[in-house]
């Protein structure tokens, strides 16, 4: 390790992570870590799926969400303090992070006595504010953007003579989170596969270099989101580049460009890049939620849901590990992503119907929908924009239902008793939408 | 008398009640054990804040997603083989059902399923998709034993008291032999409580093997009746409510449970459904679990601060099960939002035109708080015609921050901004006020 100088970074240059010069991280650097972080981080469980027989696998889940700050950021966060030299642990540290690196880096220096301070873009979450304050850290709110808050933190770096540390990217960090593999093989000695989340790529790097030197037989997968596929576009081009991110469900994974070291790093090493579609994510939150009763963020069910998408039709047979690296996700959005996830499994359904506005037309139609079984979430009713007879009502339906073929059911009775009605699926289809179609995957 | 054939199962028998034996419990852990899982005992992230040394006992990791299934295979395997042919019926609310269907299914035992009409749908779901015959009768569970054991009679099948059978409890405490294997230090142990066969087996164990350690139960005070039976000292029946806790909604008591448990429980807790819904919300965000809220009633417990005499302890909480669909997660999760203060609802009365209306969500939006709803009322304003009354309901960081909102709002509205809900009006109780069960 002593061949990482770590210099006060200049504004806009960060020496661990310059692109003339990348890194690659080796395996005693992974194996040290472990040993150097081992008092503090939680050895996760990983448990045999409850899924593994409906996709014919034998599917792993590393519960690295159990850590203390509910990530696996906490190794690399861990390692890298240790590892400072001891005037920049008096003087402090600094990070410009939106979410699991910010908290695990806090818990960590706080625990360690190193002072911290965090820089997140106006848009951050209020939860993650708050438990970055909680663990101790000093939070600036600053900047509109990722890139606004760095700069931020760089500057105010360069200022306070602070050390900058770059959540995905430095050589400390990524050994760090290569224990994670050193962790897997040690539980599942006989894995064929491991479905690695990446984002900056720091912990595919890690994982792939401590698992490859060990036994080279072992897949390494990284699955991205199709929202951001930084990893994807940068093996395209052979060199990191920079992509557009859009808003997307897994927002630990939002980085827009991968590190340079952990490119240089993973270039060799991994097998296969996967891309996922949004929905997927959601439903595999739902699985998640529902089946193994985990609260998994989206950055974490990317491996999930590259399995349940059919991404991976090679694997099966196999003994695959998927890392849920993070469960720190706002209830507000799990809600929503609850929702998403029952509509694109047809559990929740969405329809329209017209009814009479007489008294009794809408009572009648609720005893229909419930005769079946179905349960009414929601109805909605607008009277202005029917075409046709005066006492006719527009009804909307929210409704859940078990499954497609009871939708169909529904779907049925419904056909059968009105004349004008409109199931939201068809709908939009008929428009020959792409995006609708959810069983429609863009790789 | 008639009364005595329609509801005499020879296993349940209020005149002859079988205590639960230790050595039953052993014999149950070695058969269960190649097929169960032996669910982790995971230190709470939050042992410092709650000042004791807490543990979860998570069951909601089996297979069915709770301990029932401990229970269920243990009475199937110890059925004599001419039974298993022909097949069980069952009265179930839910998790027990699916616990007594998944090890039918594996143990080639046809299974029925009678069900009350309330039950949760994906408990219901589970049932189907497991393979069973399901019937919907009865509207609590006493209706539907009661129908199971007529129909067992008629069709000459064995009808099987799943929430109290003597077989199904030396199952449940399989698991009291886990937590003292796993945490030996152990001092407390919380457990939820409904018709009382979990804290009757798992008092059986622990107080053979360690008498000091604590056994508390925990109720839902909707619903208590293991609760005012032990008041009574005597098995008693209370009236149905609504529960968040459903499964743990039972009007009676197991009658082998309650003979078991009267001598041994320590104490019994009673909880209400705000701090219900504040335990699911805490697992959730700070331990990353779903956990249903029977499951979480322990947890409550802990949070509402019935139990400061366990503080610097170890405290095993047993976390039920995890079986909860998605509109009571949902409900659960608002719920101990509300109660926290992260979610806030109230009413201002503006001008009817766009600027106004804009004005009011820009001042709502500067203080960083995200509106979640709202909805306007043109028809039912007291005052003058052009106003409308606009309800909102906001998400804040905490407390005060909701009530910085508060003050923002009063101050820009100052005759017409309403703030009726908790925590804003003077029903709130101080957190700290606990209501000790005596």
């Amino acid at each position: 390790m002593e061949r990482y100088k770590c210099e006060p970074s200049t504004i806009e240059f960060d020496p661990m992570c310059d692109k003339e010069n990348p890194q690659r991280i080796s395996f005693e650097d992974v194996s040290a870590a472990a040993f150097r972080i081992q008092s503090e981080i939680i050895k996760t469980p990983c448990v045999k799926s409850h899924m593994s027989s409906i996709f014919g696998m034998d599917i792993y889940l590393k519960n690295d969400f159990l850590q203390h700050t509910g990530s696996f950021k906490e190794r690399g966060a861990r390692n890298a303090l240790i590892l400072l030299p001891e005037e920049a642990k008096t003087r402090g540290v600094i990070s410009a992070s939106l979410g699991n690196h910010s908290q695990a880096l806090s818990y960590h220096a706080h625990k360690l006595n190193i002072p911290t301070t965090v820089v997140m873009p106006n848009v951050a979450p209020i939860m993650k504010i708050q438990k970055c304050q909680s663990y101790g850290a000093n939070v600036i709110v600053h900047g509109h953007d990722m890139k606004e808050a760095k700069y931020h933190a760089m500057s105010l770096a360069k200022e306070k003579n602070l050390t900058y540390i770059n959540g995905y990217d430095h050589p400390h960090i990524m050994a760090g989170q290569g224990t994670v593999g050193l962790e897997i093989l040690e539980q599942v000695p006989d894995v064929d596969a491991v479905l690695v989340p990446v984002g900056g790529g720091g912990l595919l790097a890690g994982v792939a270099t401590a698992i490859k030197h060990l036994k080279s037989r072992v897949l390494i997968y990284g699955v991205e989101t199709e929202k951001c596929p930084s990893m994807k576009e940068a093996m395209s081009h052979e060199e990191p580049v920079s992509v557009d991110i859009k808003s997307t469900l897994a927002d630990g994974l939002a980085v827009p460009t991968v590190g340079y070291n952990a490119f240089r790093t993973i270039k060799s090493i991994v097998d296969k890049m996967i891309t996922v579609n949004e929905d997927w994510l959601a439903r595999a939150i739902l699985r998640l939620v529902e089946q193994e009763k985990y609260v998994v963020e989206g950055g974490g069910a990317v491996g999930v849901a590259a399995i349940i998408a059919g991404l991976v039709p090679e694997l099966c047979g196999k003994k695959v590990v998927c890392i849920l690296s993070g469960g720190n996700i706002d209830t507000t959005i799990l809600g929503r992503c609850l929702e998403r996830g029952l509509a694109a499994e047809k559990r929740l359904v969405k329809f329209k119907v017209t009814v009479s506005d007489r008294p009794g037309g809408i009572a009648e139609l609720c005893k229909l929908i419930s005769s079946i079984g179905v349960s009414i979430k929601d109805i909605m009713q607008e009277r202005a924009w029917v075409q046709g007879d005066i006492f006719s009502v527009r009804v909307k339906v929210v409704c859940e239902t078990r499954g497609p073929e009871h939708m169909d059911e529904l779907r049925n009775k419904i056909s059968n008793s009105y004349r004008e009605w409109d199931f939201a699926g068809e709908f939009v289809g008929r428009r020959g939408s792409v995006d609708s179609l959810l069983d429609d995957i863009s790789h | 008398m008639s009364r005595r054939h329609e509801d005499f199962d020879e296993f349940c028998d209020p005149e002859n009640p079988r205590p639960i034996k230790y050595d039953e419990v052993k014999d149950a852990l070695e058969r269960l054990s190649p097929f169960i899982t032996k669910t982790p005992c995971m230190p709470s992230h939050h042992q410092r804040e709650f000042t004791m040394k807490l543990y979860y006992k998570i069951e909601s990791m089996q297979i069915t997603g709770s301990f029932k299934e401990r229970g269920s295979l243990n009475v199937l395997q110890l059925l004599p083989l001419d039974k298993k042919k022909i097949g069980v019926v069952i009265a179930s609310i839910g998790n027990d059902a699916i616990g007594i269907c998944h090890y039918g299914a594996k143990l080639g035992i046809p299974v029925i399923v009678v069900v009350p009409v309330t039950i949760p749908i994906c408990k219901l779901q589970n049932c189907y998709s497991l393979g069973a015959k399901v019937i919907l009768e009865g509207s609590n569970l006493t209706e539907s034993q009661r129908f199971a054991r007529s129909l067992a009679k008629d069709k000459g099948l064995t009808y099987i008291n799943a929430r109290d059978h003597p077989h199904i409890l030396m199952g449940y405490g399989t698991l009291a032999l886990e937590i003292l294997e796993q945490i030996p230090l152990v001092e407390a142990v919380i457990v939820p409580v409904g018709s009382g066969g979990l804290i009757a087996a798992v008092a059986a164990v622990i107080k053979h093997i360690k008498p000091n350690c604590l056994v508390y139960g925990v109720q839902s005070e909707n619903i208590p009746a293991f609760f005012k039976s032990l008041e009574m000292d005597k098995p008693i029946q209370v009236p149905m409510q609504d529960n968040m806790a459903d499964a743990i909604s039972v009007p009676n008591v197991g009658v082998n449970a309650f003979h078991t448990a009267k001598t041994l429980v320590d104490k019994m807790l009673l909880v209400n459904q705000d701090w219900i819904a504040r335990s699911i919300l805490h697992l959730i965000e700070k331990e990353r679990f779903v956990i249903e809220g029977a499951g979480a009633c322990p947890l409550a417990a802990i949070l509402g601060n019935l139990v400061p005499e366990l503080k610097t302890k170890y405290v095993v909480a047993i976390l039920s099960g995890g079986n909860i669909d998605y509109t009571s997660l949902i409900r659960s999760l608002q719920r101990g939002l509300s109660v926290i203060g992260r979610l806030v609802r109230f009413s201002v009365g503006v001008k009817d035109d766009p600027k106004a209306y804009s004005q009011l969500l820009s001042l709502i939006a500067n203080g960083g708080y995200n509106v979640v709803h709202q909805f306007q009322d043109r028809i039912w304003v007291e005052g003058s015609d052009y106003t409308i009354e606009i309800k909102l309901v906001c998400e804040t960081r905490n407390l005060e921050h909701a009530l910085e909102l508060k003050r923002i709002i009063e101050r820009a509205y100052p005759y017409s901004s309403e703030f009726e809900t908790e925590p804003f009006n003077d029903k709130r109780m101080c957190p700290c006020y606990g209501r000790v069960a005596t």
